[in-house]
């Protein structure tokens, strides 16, 4: 286990718990992405990029399967991760794990596909 | 289109961007989102309004947005571009409008009436069961 320093995060309705092991970054998120997450979500993703670039962490895992709602919000607070983690070098890779059967999880993901294809990807799990 | 998850997922959506807009920028605390299923000469649709008083910069931000989305070729591109724009920029993310149209798949009109500015979001769900 690599020494992070990122917490979990656990307000009202949404948590996120994140884990560093290796190279690669991973974080569970759950509840739901509202605007009461934006605030706690943007601080943790700042966090994440400055882990990602500090341990030279070569990819980001982003569990969504128990996630509900994502505002435009919550995916802006990922466009800024993104943006600044693919812009390290060399890039840090960008997974999303998503539910086969929400289909709303990688219709709002694949954005940010769009943005990053090189880097970004959604999968299944 | 039979109205499934799916749709109800992009109604959700779409009424929690709506919602989240007009509660941040009323300018006198009072707002209104209404969701109407309905049927017009295309079949039936759902029809979500949002209806808010706010400030004169955001009425304008708002109609330039709708217009060009309204006047854009493929919305997924203005939604592209925008995402492009934002992503190096903190704080708001002004994605809601041009997310409802292209990830929604909705129609977006706005209007101003009675110095509300009025938001109407359509998604036509297809041919009325005979």
């Amino acid at each position: 286990m690599t020494e992070s320093q990122l917490t979990a995060v656990t307000v009202d309705g949404f948590a996120v718990e994140p884990q560093v092991a290796g190279s690669v970054l991973t974080a569970v998120l759950k509840g739901t992405g509202d605007t009461a997450a934006v605030a706690p979500l943007e601080a943790f993703l700042d966090a994440a990029a400055v882990e990602v670039k500090r341990l030279a962490l070569q990819s980001a895992v982003f569990d969504v399967r128990a996630l509900y709602l994502l505002n435009s919000s919550c995916l802006k607070a990922f466009l800024a991760f993104v943006f600044r983690t693919t812009s390290n070098q060399p890039a840090c890779r960008v997974r999303f794990l998503v539910d086969a059967k929400l289909g709303w999880q990688r219709r709002s993901l694949v954005a940010l596909v769009r943005m990053a294809p090189a880097q970004v990807f959604i999968e299944d799990a | 289109m039979e109205p499934d998850v799916e749709t109800g997922a992009r109604v959700h959506m779409v009424a929690q961007e709506l919602a989240e807009n007009v509660l941040k920028y009323s300018t006198d605390g009072e707002t209104h989102l209404e969701l109407v299923l309905d049927s017009g000469p295309q079949g039936r649709l759902v029809r979500l309004t949002a209806r808010n008083r706010t400030s004169s910069e955001k009425v304008e931000e708002v109609q330039r947005r709708v217009e060009e989305l309204q006047h854009a070729r493929d919305p997924v591109e203005v939604y592209d571009r925008l995402i492009r724009e934002t992503a190096p920029r903190r704080g708001v993310s002004g994605l809601g409008l041009a997310r409802i149209s292209a990830e929604g798949g909705f129609c977006v009109t706005c209007s101003l009436n009675d110095g509300e500015l009025v938001v109407v979001a359509t998604l036509l769900l297809g041919e009325e069961a005979p």
